[in-house]
């Protein structure tokens, strides 16, 4: 296993950056999750990984071996593509062998280490089949198996899961998971979808039009969110974000001539405040700062998603327990806990505030 | 049996009666003897015969059938199969590289549309210089030009259909490039390289033009070969026999259309519908 590591690699395509200066290391045994909008260029980093795109400028090392020129086929790495990309003229069981027989191993080895995947993955029943008799789900199991077999230095997921149904894609997230914790393999994976990437990863990368916006766990990305993007981009419904201004001590003006109450001395550069939809809490304190009229009202079965019309502020989401009574059109006091406030400031950046003074 | 249903069998057949008359009427001349094609044009034989088969199938001092299908054979195996061979290298650089994308892809392909004739004089001197007059190697490279538009168009359509992802998957599994051609790209081309050698085959099995102008006694194929039956003893044409050696000649080509037919139809059926 290996440790992967980026030197502001840059990828331009007939003139258009679409990768720009990415430096980021993927530690030896790391889940790594790329995620980002579509078109944000996550998928063409990986591949830039996998040497199926060259690399303008800037250098890729894994194990500290440099191999920005290096082919696909000398960098050993396992890669399971979004399509699957099984071979269809092979059975599961040439498809899985694939790699192996073109290393040159041993018929033994061979059979054997087909027959530990094909366990591990529960695809024995199938492996004289060819993949045009497999289910959506069997496809993409062969699909891992064909990169398990070989023991890659690393291995590489372009939006694994993306063709499978819900209920498949839960159940399969599950097996890469604990097949992660088996090998304890570095594995590189790429998704748009945020819940894949809280769940599977050690560390999430937020990429955003070809640059970083963010690296770290999912609970730091969560909960600290370094910028307006990536506090949007996590977390379902979005996290709500309204203009704010610094009063000069220790609240925010909103909209509307609001005062909202901040328990530290707010920074001067504050622009806007975040606050995710679950921390907002519905109250009868008819001081509160923000008041509104429910517009709608979903029942998602434990949780109620509201979206309360604010007036000035604009409209702001929020998730009330679903046993509570509320119907659309009624007006509803909200309460944003202090502790729960995210600060950006003019370019969307965070702002810290500093304890009270 | 409803009335539509007769209909539609009555309109199919009259239509299939129609379109096929010339085979059928050049058939029925052959069951005739030379009386009977004097005074009789009907389609019905009163006294069918297969002398006229048995006059063709007979190798005589001065015709000899067996020498033209051969000669037909091995010209039009070279002339089909040659160009696969040639062409498939090309696709998958047409394809995956783009090599000729933008000029020399768009220019071969419409070589079929220039008459081949313009070719014929400077190809007899090309010929005459390097030997290759009246041999079967020599017919068999023209129909190879023949068909080489035919089949390059053909194998370019058969590798961009194949997702790049198998190929890009093979490349992340270690194949190199003679790998990855043999054992991924090679394979699943199998259907169109089907169709490229059945539609070639039936072109440079009935292709006359440089049969004629080619070949004179050692290669001739069999086009030409049948032109020779129709005038064999200086009384005017014998019909029954000419009848007979057209039916002869056509029979190779129609037998490997029919073998093949359900790979042909299958191949183009995976190649009209994604997935």
């Amino acid at each position: 296993m290996a440790r992967i590591s980026l030197g502001n690699v840059c990828k331009s395509f007939k003139g258009l950056k679409v990768i720009k200066s990415v430096s980021l290391t993927v530690e030896d045994g790391e889940f790594c999750v790329f995620v980002g909008p579509s078109g944000c260029g996550k998928s063409t980093l990986l591949r830039m990984i996998a040497g199926l795109e060259d690399v303008t400028s800037g250098q890729i090392l894994i194990d500290d071996q440099d191999v920005t020129k290096l082919e696909p086929f000398d960098r050993q790495l396992s890669m399971v593509f979004q399509s699957y990309a099984l071979y269809p003229h092979l059975t599961v069981r040439q498809n899985i062998a694939f790699a192996l027989e073109t290393a040159k191993q041993p018929k033994e080895v061979i059979e054997c280490k087909v027959a530990e995947a094909a366990r591990t993955l529960k695809l024995e029943d199938y492996l004289d089949r060819r993949p045009s008799a497999l289910s959506g789900g069997q496809r993409q199991r062969v699909a891992i198996g064909r990169a398990i077999v070989r023991e890659p230095r690393a291995f590489l997921f372009d939006e694994p899961l993306s063709n499978l149904d819900a209920a498949l894609r839960g159940e399969t997230r599950v097996e890469i998971a604990s097949l992660h914790k088996s090998l304890a393999a570095t594995m590189i994976y790429v998704t748009h979808d945020q819940v894949e990437a809280m769940t599977l990863a050690d560390r999430i990368v937020v990429l955003n039009k070809g640059e970083i916006m963010q690296v770290g766990s999912p609970r730091e990305l969560y909960e600290h969110p370094g910028n307006v993007f990536v506090a949007q981009f996590l977390g379902s419904p979005r996290m709500n974000l309204i203009d704010a201004a610094s009063d000069g001590e220790a609240g925010v003006m909103l909209p509307g001539n609001q005062r909202l109450d901040i328990g530290q001395r707010s920074p001067e550069n504050i622009r806007t405040v975040g606050v995710r939809p679950e921390q907002i809490s519905i109250t009868d304190d008819g001081d509160a700062a923000i008041k509104g009229t429910i517009k709608l009202c979903e029942y998602h079965g434990s949780v109620l998603s509201l979206i309360v019309d604010a007036g000035p502020m604009g409209d702001i989401s929020v998730l009330a327990p679903s046993a509570g009574a509320l119907v659309e059109g009624a007006r509803v006091s909200l309460d944003l806990p202090a502790d729960a406030l995210h600060f950006f400031d003019e370019l969307g950046h965070r702002v810290t505030p500093s304890a009270q003074a | 049996m409803k009335p539509h249903v007769i209909l539609r069998w009555f309109v199919f057949v009259t239509a299939a009666l129609v379109m096929n008359f010339p085979v059928i009427a050049t058939f029925i001349t052959a069951l005739k003897a030379p009386a009977e094609i004097a005074r009789n044009p009907s389609l019905v034989v009163h006294n069918p015969t297969i002398e006229n088969f048995v006059t063709v199938l007979t190798v005589s001092d001065r015709l000899n059938i067996y020498h033209y299908l051969w000669n037909s054979l091995i010209a039009a195996s070279i002339g089909s199969i040659l160009p696969i061979v040639v062409a498939f290298p090309i696709a998958w650089a047409i394809v995956r590289r783009g090599y000729g994308r933008n000029i020399l892809f768009p220019l071969v392909v419409n070589l079929r549309a220039l008459p081949l004739v313009i070719f014929a004089v400077p190809l007899y001197l090309m010929f005459s210089v390097v030997n290759l007059l009246d041999t079967r190697l020599g017919l068999g490279l023209v129909l190879a030009v023949v068909n080489l538009p035919l089949a390059l168009m053909l194998l370019v359509n058969a590798v961009a259909e194949i997702p790049i992802e198998l190929e890009e998957a093979a490349r992340m599994d270690g194949a190199r490039l003679p790998r990855l051609i043999l054992r991924i790209v090679l394979p699943l081309c199998r259907p169109a390289f089907i169709t490229t050698f059945v539609f070639g085959f039936i072109t440079a099995w009935n292709e006359f033009l440089f049969g004629l102008i080619l070949t004179t006694q050692k290669a001739v194929p069999m086009t030409v070969g049948a032109s020779f039956f129709f005038a064999t003893s200086g009384g005017g044409v014998q019909w029954g026999v000419a009848a007979a050696v057209m039916i002869v000649a056509a029979l190779p080509p129609l037998l490997l259309g029919l073998i093949m037919y359900r790979k042909i139809t299958g191949s183009m059926v995976s190649g009209a519908v994604k997935g």
